[in-house]
Formats: structure tokens, C-alpha cells, sequence
């Protein structure tokens, strides 16, 4: 954090440690549906600017090629999640857990990925809008790629932003060897409001 | 300001179902009802009233949003119809269900008891131009595919084109070379055939010469003829005289056929439409490649049967023959080879029918469906263009005909030509 005031490292700690909190009762949720232990790593924050899009790939190093999603949110908070469900992603396996018989049709097995990406953007946003004690509402979720690296997707597009700041998130569900990433992006706005909310917190205390 | 937010959901133009965690109706909005086409559902059993959900589905859709507390969906996309609602536009629809996206989210009653509600939308518009859309694409992608076809079709056209082009120049100079070598032709042969006359009355001459002399009983004039005849070895020489003169016109007789066959081929004069007899297309054919047959092949069975005459271009048809054979020349082991070659009319298909066949290597089934592709050779690079077959197929089906191949790897290959016996032109 080298050029940053000593204020906004402390401001970029207490959302790391709120992201923290939220990541693990969105891992609790989530175990409690799926019947299963999940895990959720710890959230990287990424500031990013769309002035360099090739800088996303040095970025984002986690996510690969995969199928990827996107899902809305809005309310105090605006952004897009987008999930990516690599090649590998066992996520098919939990069907059986959403009510999905064994063998899905096409229809049926994007439906799934859908549920699960709206899923998971609804546990970790739920869990930040608690701490934050904000309102987040969803729009539907879709698929934005069947086959392509997140970088790589961000990079062709003509993005509406300058800056954002990228919430990555690395989900695991270790009884089936299942990983997915999310990233939680919100455009520079909204991250100053973040922040807006960070200093009321960090003022309470 | 006060909102009657009773008015807002009886009127909005979606459905609002809710449910409680025994799956039954606490609520449905008009929209519901209307659908439903029966009023009264609160209290009813959810999955009895609406057969059609798929009830462990919806059951731990439901259970999730409740546990969640986070909002859920269902798309059209992958999802037409939860519910079997009748579509909105029972006259100017083009679909008589309606397709429907759906939001469920959690709520809850008076008394705090969790509840689930879902909002219909009805999404039959945008599905219904999305499935134009998609026809549209579909419809686009086979013109697309027309076109490119269209367009291999036209770049085959133009080679054979241009191959049709440099087989008419080779023919127009077979023509020409025919013609200039039937000139001296014309007089070597007459008098070749006079001079084997006078050599043979001179022979005759001689040995009535030598005849007199004996008889005479003139001993000094015999033997000064002996010792003449001994000198000029006369004996051989009119062995020799007789032998030359016949070999030399035996080689006349050679070139006299070579060009009938190459006048034959090229059909000097008569590069247009015409009456021809297809066997003599074929038998001048072989007679051309006479050299090229002997290389190749130990046996050449010819079994050609009579054939109605046929209105066709003969130079297009020899040069079918000639692109057929000249590919079983290269097909079969050089001096081992047998090619056979069988014509037939069959009265009943009204066609006439060619058969070219080798015992050569033959063509795997993976490449007998672009034998006659433009430019498809399995000859070494520079060895062939890979045209003689494309144009064969051209010429044929250009007199309305195919050619059908019968091949398997090394058991040789069969070239069928039907030539249907009305003819072009």
C-alpha cells in the first residue's frame, strides 16, 4: 500500500476485515443449504482502472477459462458479481442438493449454474450488506460467456467506468473438490461510498 | 401520501403468488387467478393446484430462499413455463402458453411466520421475437451456407472453365499437327506403296535376267554374273529392298492411324455437337495411349457392345475416357496392371453405360466423396493437379450423366459412366 495515506490504509483494512466477516458467514449459509463444509477464501481487493485493460490479466490471476456468469446489484451499493465455473467446476454435483434430478438437460445444467451463481453473489453481498447495514437487492442472473477468461472478457468490452474496485473471491466445497471464483465489482462511485460507510463504522468504534 | 398497495398488486401485470412453508396459497393476485381461470385459491394446496410444478424443484427452491432470505429466479430461457398459463394473445399470438420469469423472495406474514412469494412476469413478448430472432439467425446462417456453396460451385465452374479452354487449344493443335502431317502423308504413302511395286517388278526383272542367262550356255557371262551377284550380295539385297519397303509402310500405316486417332479425339472440324459413337471415342482413346497402356498394364480387355449413337460433345466425352484411363495407368503397378473396359446400353434406364476398371491400389471409402473435388490429388506434389477427375465429372454431368465410383483399398477401382441416350443439345 505504498502511496496511500495512512487513513486509507486503515480505511482498505477495516473493509478487508468486514469482507472477512462477511465471507464467513456467507461459508456458514451456504454449508447450512448445500449440507456440506464450504469454504470461502479470503477476499483480494483490486483498484483497477479500465484506462488498462491489459493490466486485468496481471490482476486477476486466480480465475481461468471457464463459464462465466453475471449478476446485478443494487440498492446503497451498485455493481455487477461476475462467477467463473472453470472447466474442471464440479458445481453439477450439487443438482441434487437444488432439487435437480441426476441426469440435467442443457436447459436444466444452466439453469443450475444460474441458481448457484445467484446463490453465491446473494450469500457474500447479503453477509456485506449486514455489516455494513445497507439494503442489497438482485436483478436475475445470466450468463455473460460459455467459454472465457473474466480478464480476458473485461478486456474486449467498452467498459462504462474508469476505476473499480474487484472483490476477489475463491469458493470451495471440499467433499467434491469443487472451486469457483467471483469477483464483486463495483465502479469508482460506488467504492467512495463504501468507503463513506467504512468511516461511519470506523467512527462508531 | 397514502398508497393502496392492495390496488397496486391487484392491478400490476404479473403474478403474485405467496406460499407458506406447508406449501399452501396465502395469496394470488387477480393476474394468478385469471390465469388459473378459477378463483379462491387461497388456502389450496400449492402443488395440488398447480399439478405441474416440479415439486422437489420447487420445494428446495422455496427452502433456500427462506434459509437465504435472498431473492431467487427463473428465466424463460431455460425455463418457459412454471406454471401453465394460458398466453396473453389468444388471436395475434404466435404461442398459445405463456412463457414466464419468475422472482422468488422471502416474506412474511402478521404474525412473523416466514412465507415465500413469487412474482410472475410474463415474458411471452420478448420470447416469442427472440424465437423470431433465432429462426432469423438460423434462415441467415443457411443462406450463408447457400452462398458459400454457391460460390465453391462457381470458382469449380470457372476452373473446369478454363480447363475446357486449354483442352479445346490441345485439341485445336492436335487438330492442326493431324492436318500438316496428313499433307506429306497423302503422297508418301501412294508412293511407298508404288515403290514396293517396282521393287517387287524389280526382283521380278532380276531373277528373269538371271534366268536368261543361265540358259543361254554363255559360261563367260554366267560367271561374270556370279561373280556380280557375289560383289553386290545380290540375294540378300533383294530380301533387303522387299523388308525396308515393308517396314517403312508399316510405319506409314502406324502414323496414318495415330493421326485418324488424333483427328478422331479432336474431332477436327467438328468441335461442336454432334451424332458420335461412343466406342470409337473409347477405341481411339486407347489408341492414343497406346504407349503409355503397354507400360502399364499386361492386359486390356476391351468388351465394347453396340451402342445407339448419341447427341453429345465427343471431345468432352474422349477427354472423360482419356482422364479415366490415364488415372488407372497411375493406379496400378507398372507391367501388372489389367484395365477393362466395358460399354452397354440399357434399354430399360434408356442409358448408355461405361465402365473403366483397374485392379490398381483403389481409393480408400474417407476419400471416395472428393475424388472429384477440384484440385483433390493423391499424387505426390507436382505429380498431378487433381483436375482430370473434377473435369470428367464436369463433362458428364454436363450431358445431363454421372460417373459412379466402386472401390475399395486394394482391390482396384470402377468408374461407371451413364450417359442418359436423349442426349444434350
Amino acid at each position: 500500500m505504498t502511496g496511500i495515506s495512512e487513513h486509507e490504509a486503515m480505511r482498505r483494512d477495516a473493509l478487508q476485515e468486514v469482507l472477512n466477516i462477511s465471507m464467513g458467514q456467507a461459508a456458514n449459509n451456504l454449508a447450512q443449504l448445500i449440507d456440506t463444509r464450504v469454504h470461502l477464501s479470503i477476499p483480494r481487493l483490486h483498484w483497477v482502472s479500465s484506462k488498462h485493460p491489459e493490466k486485468l490479466d496481471e490482476t486477476l490471476t486466480v480465475i481461468d477459462v471457464g463459464a462465466l456468469m453475471r449478476q446485478s446489484f443494487r440498492g446503497t451499493l451498485r455493481g455487477e458479481v461476475v462467477v467463473s465455473f472453470d472447466q474442471q467446476s464440479r458445481h453439477h454435483q450439487l443438482a441434487e442438493c437444488l432439487g435437480y434430478s441426476e441426469s440435467l438437460t442443457v436447459a436444466q445444467s444452466h439453469e443450475l449454474t444460474l441458481e448457484i451463481t445467484n446463490i453465491l453473489a446473494g450469500a457474500c453481498l447479503k453477509g456485506l450488506a449486514e455489516q455494513l447495514e445497507i439494503e442489497i437487492h438482485f436483478g436475475p442472473p445470466s450468463i455473460l460467456s460459455a467459454h472465457s477468461k473474466a480478464s480476458d472478457y473485461l478486456a474486449r468490452q467498452s467498459l462504462p467506468w474508469t476505476d473499480a474496485l474487484f472483490m476477489e473471491v475463491r469458493f470451495t466445497v471440499e467433499s467434491i473438490s469443487m472451486g469457483t471464483d467471483l469477483l464483486i465489482c463495483m465502479p469508482g462511485e460506488y467504492t467512495d461510498r463504501v468507503f463513506a460507510l467504512i468511516d461511519e463504522l470506523l467512527g462508531d468504534v | 401520501m397514502s398508497i393502496k398497495f392492495d390496488h397496486i398488486v391487484n392491478n400490476i401485470s404479473m403474478g403474485v403468488l405467496v406460499v407458506d412453508l406447508e406449501y399452501i396459497i396465502r395469496y394470488a393476485n387477480p393476474f394468478v387467478c385469471d390465469c388459473h381461470q378459477g378463483g379462491g385459491l387461497e388456502g389450496q394446496p400449492l402443488f395440488d393446484t398447480f399439478p405441474e410444478l416440479p415439486r422437489r424443484w420447487m420445494e428446495k427452491r422455496i427452502e433456500s430462499v427462506v434459509m437465504l432470505q435472498n431473492t431467487s429466479f427463473t428465466s424463460w430461457h431455460q425455463r418457459p413455463q412454471l406454471f401453465n398459463f394460458p398466453g396473453s394473445r389468444p388471436i395475434t399470438g404466435a404461442t398459445d402458453v405463456m412463457y414466464q420469469s419468475c422472482s422468488f423472495f422471502a416474506v412474511k406474514d402478521e404474525s412473523g411466520k416466514p412465507l415465500v412469494c413469487i412474482a410472475i412476469e410474463d415474458s411471452t413478448a420478448t420470447a416469442v421475437i427472440q424465437g423470431r430472432l433465432r429462426q432469423t439467425l438460423v434462415k441467415l446462417e443457411k443462406e450463408r451456407k447457400y452462398q458459400n456453396d454457391l460460390n465453391k460451385k462457381l470458382e469449380t465452374a470457372q476452373h473446369q472453365l478454363l480447363q475446357s479452354a486449354k483442352l479445346a487449344s490441345i485439341g485445336q493443335l492436335a487438330a492442326g499437327i493431324a492436318h500438316e502431317i496428313n499433307n506429306p502423308l497423302a503422297f508418301i504413302k501412294p508412293n511407298l506403296v508404288a515403290l514396293q511395286d517396282a521393287a517387287s517388278r524389280l526382283e521380278g526383272l532380276f531373277g528373269g535376267y538371271s534366268k536368261l542367262i543361265e540358259q543361254s550356255g554363255n559360261s563367260k557371262l554366267v560367271s561374270a554374273m556370279a561373280v556380280l551377284s557375289q560383289r553386290l550380295d545380290a540375294e540378300d539385297l533383294r530380301g533387303d529392298v522387299r523388308d525396308t519397303v515393308d517396314e517403312v509402310l508399316e510405319g506409314i500405316n502406324r502414323i496414318e492411324s495415330i493421326v485418324g486417332s488424333l483427328k478422331d479425339f479432336s474431332k477436327l472440324n467438328q468441335n461442336d455437337h454432334q451424332k458420335a459413337d461412343l466406342n470409337a471415342g473409347i477405341r481411339s482413346t486407347l489408341s492414343i495411349l497406346r504407349a503409355e497402356l503397354e507400360k502399364s498394364f499386361v492386359k486390356v480387355q476391351c468388351d465394347l457392345a453396340e451402342l445407339p449413337l448419341l447427341s453429345c460433345y465427343p471431345v468432352q466425352l474422349n477427354q472423360v475416357f482419356m482422364n479415366l484411363v490415364t488415372n488407372a495407368c497411375q493406379a496400378v503397378t507398372p507391367g501388372k496392371g489389367v484395365l477393362a473396359i466395358r460399354s452397354g446400353f440399357d434399354a430399360a434406364k434408356e442409358e448408355i453405360q461405361i465402365t473403366i476398371a483397374d485392379n490398381g491400389c483403389g481409393i480408400p471409402p474417407e476419400q471416395q466423396g472428393r475424388v472429384f473435388d477440384p484440385f483433390f490429388t493423391t499424387r505426390d506434389v507436382g505429380s498431378g493437379a487433381g483436375l482430370g477427375l473434377s473435369v470428367a465429372y464436369g463433362n458428364v454431368a454436363g450431358h445431363n450423366g454421372a460417373i459412379h465410383l466402386k472401390s475399395a483399398p486394394g482391390e482396384g477401382a470402377a468408374f461407371t459412366i451413364c450417359l442418359p441416350v436423349s442426349g444434350v443439345g
